[in-house]
């Protein structure tokens, strides 16, 4: 056999490395799917963040839904409805995401590695359904020492949880996973994006002090809108990148 | 550095030293698994100069391969093992020794 190696310097073995390393991580880059299906999935919750009354300022409803709607809040009319159609978006968001990198990989004939990503999923919307439950508990049922030590977090947790806005820190943690595995900057700063504007809509309503009739029937669509267009711009510039990639490489 | 310190050939391992061994692990490394008809066509190399090289690295424990189907159509993907992920880096620790010390 042939030894070409001996007679390439480090310097074009380590260049050639790097050049292998960048066009396989191209090839196997195929994000703009989940952005686009999470933005879509988010963009069609917006209906269900829309009051048929205009709200008041901390007016939280009975939590007497199912367990398995947790993920909708309580702070909306359609609180249970909304955990409903979460619980099923999530679910199969993540599945179809993970459909979408096998058949990916079939194609291309390089594979990104998602068991990662199906346990963040996983664990995601395990701990979506489950902290309401541990908040409530550790604000109104545990000693007044912890329930007032940790009311700092707790309490904007439960304001995210009761907004129906834990279904947004899943797709947050599960685009942080993925962009780890993709080994990608460009999904790291929209899932960045998407979870500075989670924060500030949070912010936003957490600190506020809102008087009656100052939210709209239409207040809580912030939950939605600007989630969902970051979400839907980060997608469509990764699918035209990824696009104008394989045109390129066509030329080439 | 000293004059006690190693040369850095010494972190140079003869079975992953060598151009296309080298790109099947780089490529192998960048994902999860990699079908052999992408190695072929990445490193341009032939179905015979491929399998022999797979081989090499197989037999050094460096990759794992896995035969299957994808409907009728046989399929061959390369998995690169924990000891190839290790040998890589110290590969490339190798060379960029090398270049620190000969630019």
């Amino acid at each position: 056999m042939s030894d070409p190696h001996r007679d390439q310097s480090p310097a074009e073995l380590l260049e050639s490395v790097t050049a292998l390393r960048r066009r396989t991580r191209a090839d196997r880059q195929a994000y703009w799917f989940p952005l686009v299906l999470f933005g879509l999935l988010t963009a069609a919750a917006a209906p269900f963040y829309v009051e048929s009354v205009a709200p008041f300022d901390g007016k939280p409803a009975p939590a007497d839904a199912h367990p398995l709607a947790a993920l909708g809040g309580v702070f909306l009319d359609r609180s249970a409805a909304l955990g409903w159609y979460w619980l099923v978006a999530l679910v199969a968001g993540f599945l179809a995401t993970l459909a979408w990198y096998h058949w990916r990989a079939e194609r291309t004939g390089v594979a990104t590695p998602t068991r990662g990503y199906v346990k963040a999923g996983a664990i995601g919307v395990a701990v979506g359904l489950l902290l309401p439950v541990v908040l409530r508990f550790v604000l109104f049922n545990m000693d007044s020492a912890i329930s007032d030590g940790t009311r700092w977090l707790t309490m904007p947790m439960l304001g995210v949880a009761n907004r129906g806005m834990l279904p947004h820190l899943v797709i947050t943690v599960g685009l942080l996973v993925l962009a780890r595995l993709e080994r990608s900057l460009g999904l790291l700063a929209v899932a960045l994006a998407f979870a500075t504007a989670v924060i500030a809509v949070n912010g936003w309503f957490h600190l506020s002090e809102f008087e009656p009739g100052d939210l709209t029937r239409f207040s809580f669509l912030l939950a939605a809108v600007p989630p969902a267009a970051i979400l839907l711009a980060g997608g469509a510039i990764a699918a035209l990148a990824a696009k104008r990639g394989t045109s390129t490489r066509g030329l080439v | 550095m000293t004059d006690d310190a190693p040369f850095p050939t010494n972190g140079l391992n003869d079975t992953v030293h060598q151009r296309h061994r080298l790109g099947i692990l780089t490529i192998a490394s960048e994902s999860d698994r990699v079908e052999v008809s992408y190695l072929r066509e990445a490193l341009e190399l032939t179905a015979g100069n491929l399998s022999r090289h797979l081989a090499v690295l197989a037999d050094a424990d460096l990759v794992a391969i896995e035969r299957g189907y994808h409907g009728n159509r046989a399929k061959t993907w390369i998995r690169i093992t924990p000891a190839g992920e290790a040998a890589l880096d110290a590969e490339v620790a190798a060379l960029r020794e090398l270049l620190d010390r000969h630019g």
